[in-house]
């Protein structure tokens, strides 16, 4: 008999024993353990087989009602450090009507939760949440008509509080009605059974006018066990009879492994064709080991440097070029404008840059796998271990814990891939932490992207055509690297489309992207500089080139940026947005640039705006920078960032998140730039990939436009969009140059300075 | 060859080799979870703990080094604070960590174990803190979620409810 299984990440809350029995495998669900560091999962009676899609149409997939009257809700989503955790309990526990704190949330875990989709995109509140709403307002809906029955009075006389059932003078609660039973009710699946598509029916939710627990600024469930040390993070996980697994990844992307040596003492070698690790039952003897493992392997130089590279993606052929958007014709419209402007814009490779460097443990034996992952996507990796250990999907048990934040797909599958690769090569279960240099050097990069945009005015200085093409080496797929070298290639699905809306009246505009394969694939295999967006993918770098260009157009008509906007939006809710945000920047209404843009010397100041819309998020922000005219140093004292998601779940966590999404992406817009030569990136630290400090970090404004009534849509990625080109526009006005390369570092500032003079 | 250190004020024994890194022998050893594995470099801080009531950086401090001083994990602070203050039993959390949940700042919560053990460094040397001085004592710890601002107001207001 092994140690019972907690579910996963729930180790914290619960305080109650019960037992459940789902989708056939039984789950144990018991008090907080007490040596929760060896996690069970591995013991004689843990199950080898699992199904292959949990059932959505069962309520029982969705809830469990405990005899105490507390609830259990499993979602196939994560937490990777915004709230979701909370928030999603907040929206089950006001459609059921239970008290916040008795509602608990299992994520992730493949066994028990049904897959709504990989938590990317912003798309959990905005997606799973009316999936979980519904489920919940189906569960009360169930409850309602099981207390019906027991007390012989119609459903419709009934009403619940803080979960108890009353007809005006008798009461029962949710616990005494589910008796320890199943709820054993089937719910209607409309559209699709899996993913984001997935569409429950049933009752119609609660009124918004009656929420009590949504829209309220509910503290944030992980954060007490984050700040005392007894959260369970990915890395805390151990497993008895666990190896610790160290990789040791080639010196170039395309690098064949030639021979090895012989391990330090208490290590052993792992290998399979080009995949190479240690693993020893010291963690310490595992790092020693591969560091000091002797390995030759063959030399391999096929990506551009970093001076061609943005000239080698506009060559590169592409795999699909796709008209995103049009209105009227665009090039006609060009040709007959009075006035035409065309610029160039680049962005760089950035990296995810997770301060805990990705790792899992994964148990693998006699054709099964349970594996302990940090990943955004518990299914998406799920099917890639099922293609790597070639072994059916149904053996294959994901159990997500939440990693260091992510922001993307950072090194958490492939790492995950890693731990089972060296499962299944040693017998034994293995916990694969990456070391520092592999996070830097191995993660999935955002990739360089390359935009030419075309504008045109007419007499009057009203912008008649628009076009903006982009060169984007990302497409549809990552590469999960250790399956390459272990020569088991998986390709893992991504979301790589062009999000960038033209927010503006134009009557004639194109949107032509050009996707192809990632930086340097061609010359290996289709193996490169392995792509995966970094928040917000393509739209950063389509928003800094859209919107520094449409201030460069404002700038030739000598309008005020704000005002020239707001004469040419054509979606109110984005009007209100950048209204708000001008009005907490007491923004004077002026051209760019200002009146002492072409000072000689010294720290000049400027204001600069830029607005995005994603996924039904609207964004827009206000940078008030310093430039040093000496140095090229950019100094972003003051962001202001308006935000209208619709309905707001949990308005201060909101807020918190937002002022930290606008931090980080000022360090992604002022600094950060993987480096890398012929071979592979040479970024390998924080030394060579430096992030914001707290002495740089700006004060930040949060205006959030609450619309209650509204769909509530995603938070995490949209107010990262107009950073950048605010903050380049920003520039524009303090010293009169155009930036169009992220990052804005002082070498380019200089660069610009200089070629003005 | 066994070392013995003191950690959270209890004496530990580990056969761990003399040169294996604190860091390892906290988690893997003593099963705290407190201090985080970030870059077994000394950048980032999300290994740190106090050494004598000094901001330490347990990745790339050998376990021997530690013998005959004081460490204190995360998970210790509340029974140092009240040894500092003479309380008669440790409270829940200490008043750091209390101001870290009022002010709801961790979005991950990695690098904040380092943040935590930084800002309880910071306040034994400088009880009333400036804005500036928060700032330039937390510059050598990284938050990749960019919690900054949050940081610098969780500090003020743990300094001024022990003020």
């Amino acid at each position: 008999m092994g140690t019972p299984e907690p579910t996963p990440n729930e180790h914290h809350r619960f305080t109650r024993s019960g037992l459940l029995k789902r989708g056939g495998a039984l789950i144990v669900v018991i008090g907080i353990p007490t040596a929760v560091w060896r996690i069970a999962g591995t013991g004689s009676d843990a199950p080898t087989t699992w199904p292959t899609a949990l059932d959505p149409s069962t309520l029982d997939s969705w809830l469990a009602i405990h005899a105490d009257g507390t609830v259990t809700a499993f979602t196939g989503k994560t937490d990777l450090g915004q709230g979701n955790r909370t928030a999603l309990s907040q929206i089950v526990a006001e459609e059921l009507d239970v008290p916040f704190d008795r509602v608990q949330m299992v994520m992730g875990d493949t066994a028990t939760c049904v897959d709504q989709g990989p938590t990317v995109g912003s798309l959990t509140i905005n997606l799973a949440g009316p999936q979980l709403r519904q489920a919940a307002a189906d569960g009360r809906h169930a409850l309602l008509t099981m207390a019906a029955t027991k007390l012989e009075v119609p459903a419709r006389n009934l009403t619940v509080e803080d979960g108890v059932v009353s007809d005006g003078s008798r009461r029962i609660s949710y616990g005494e009605l589910i008796d320890g039973r199943l709820l054993g009710v089937a719910i209607p699946v409309k559209g699709k059974a899996r993913g984001f598509g997935l569409a429950l029916g049933g009752p119609r939710p609660k009124s918004v006018r009656k929420y009590k627990i949504v829209g309220q600024s509910v503290p944030r469930v992980d954060i007490p066990p984050k700040v005392t040390g007894e959260h369970f993070y990915i890395q805390d996980v151990r497993v008895p009879g666990m190896l610790h697994g160290r990789v040791i990844r080639p010196p170039g992307l395309g690098s064949q492994l030639i021979s090895h040596g012989k391990p330090s003492r208490g290590a052993r070698v792992v290998r399979l064709e080009n995949f190479l690790g240690v693993v020893a039952e010291r963690e310490w003897d595992a790092i020693k080991a591969a560091e000091e493992l002797e390995v030759k392997w063959s030399d391999w130089a096929g990506l551009p440097t970093m001076d061609e590279v943005y000239s080698y993606i506009r060559k590169t052929p592409s795999l699909e070029d796709t008209v995103v958007a049009h209105t009227g014709n665009a090039a006609k419209a060009l040709a007959g404008a009075s006035r035409r402007v065309e610029a160039s814009y680049t962005t760089a490779v950035q990296t995810h840059g997770s301060i805990g460097p990705s790792c899992a443990v994964a148990d693998v034996k006699d054709g099964s796998a349970t594996v302990w992952s940090g990943t955004q996507g518990p299914n998406v990796v799920r099917a890639a271990l099922a293609d790597a250990l070639d072994i059916p999907v149904e053996k294959v048990h994901v159990i997500t814990y939440e990693a260091s934040g992510c922001y993307g797909r950072n090194g958490s599958d492939p790492a995950t891939i890693d731990a089972a690769l060296m499962s299944q090569l040693t017998g034994h279960p293995v916990r694969v932490q990456w070391m520092r240099h592999d996070e830097h050097g191995w993660d999935p990069k955002g990739p360089a992207t390359v935009h030419q945009l075309r504008g045109g005015l007419d007499a009057k200085g009203e912008i008649v055509g628009w076009d903006h093409e982009a060169w984007i080496p990302a497409f549809f797929e990552t590469t999960v690297i250790g399956s390459v070298l272990a020569g088991r290639t998986v390709r893992m699905p991504s979301l790589h489309l062009w999000e960038d809306p033209i927010l503006y009246d134009i009557p004639a505009s194109r949107q032509l992207a050009h996707y192809q394969g990632d930086i340097g694939s061609a010359e290996n295999d289709g193996v490169g500089l392995i792509s995966a967006w970094i928040r917000s993918p393509v739209q950063l770098q389509l928003t800094f080139a859209s919107e520094s260009f449409f201030d460069e157009l404002a700038a030739a008509a000598g309008a005020d940026p704000v005002e020239w906007r707001l004469q040419s939006l054509t979606d109110p809710r984005m009007t209100a947005v950048l209204k708000a945000a001008a009005e907490a920047a007491k923004w004077q209404t002026r051209p760019s640039p200002g009146p002492n843009a072409h000072g000689a010397s010294g720290v000049a100041r400027g204001r600069g705006v830029a607005t995005s819309l994603r996924g039904g998020t609207y964004n827009a922000a206000v940078a008030q920078v310093e430039v040093d005219r000496k140095s090229g140093k950019i100094r972003v004292n003051h962001m202001v960032m308006a935000q209208d998601n619709g309905m707001t779940i949990n308005p201060r966590a909101l807020k918190l998140g937002i002022e930290a999404n606008v931090v980080q992406t000022v360090s992604r817009a002022l600094i950060e730039e993987v480096t890398f030569d012929r071979s592979n990136v040479t970024s390998l630290d924080w030394e060579g990939y430096p992030i914001i400090r707290f002495t740089d970090a700006p004060t930040v404004d949060v205006i959030s436009i609450d619309r209650p009534n509204m769909r509530a849509t995603g938070s995490g990625e949209p107010s990262c969009n107009p950073i950048a080109p605010a903050i380049g526009n920003a520039v524009f006005d303090a010293v009169g140059i155009r930036l169009r390369s992220l990052p804005m570092t002082p070498d380019r500032v200089t660069a610009a300075l200089e070629d003005t003079q | 060859m066994e070392t013995k250190i003191t950690v959270n004020g209890r004496s530990h024994s580990t056969d761990a080799a003399a040169d294996t890194p604190l860091l390892y022998v906290l988690r893997n050893d003593l099963e705290l979870r407190g201090p985080k594995f970030g870059c077994g470099l000394s950048q980032c801080g999300a290994c740190a703990v106090l050494v004598d009531g000094r901001e330490t950086r347990s990745c790339v401090t050998p376990v021997a080094a530690v013998v005959g001083k004081k460490v204190t994990t995360l998970e210790g602070l509340p029974a140092l604070y009240a040894e500092e203050k003479q309380l008669g039993t440790a409270p829940a959390l200490h008043p750091l960590q209390q101001a870290w949940i009022d002010e709801q700042v961790p979005q991950c919560g990695y690098c904040q174990n380092g943040m935590i053990i930084m800002a309880a460094d910071l306040l034994s040397q400088n009880p009333q803190p400036s804005d500036t001085e928060i700032k330039q004592a937390m510059d050598p710890h990284l938050c990749r979620c960019a919690t900054h601002n949050a940081i610098v107001r969780a500090i003020k207001r743990a300094a001024s409810t022990e003020g």
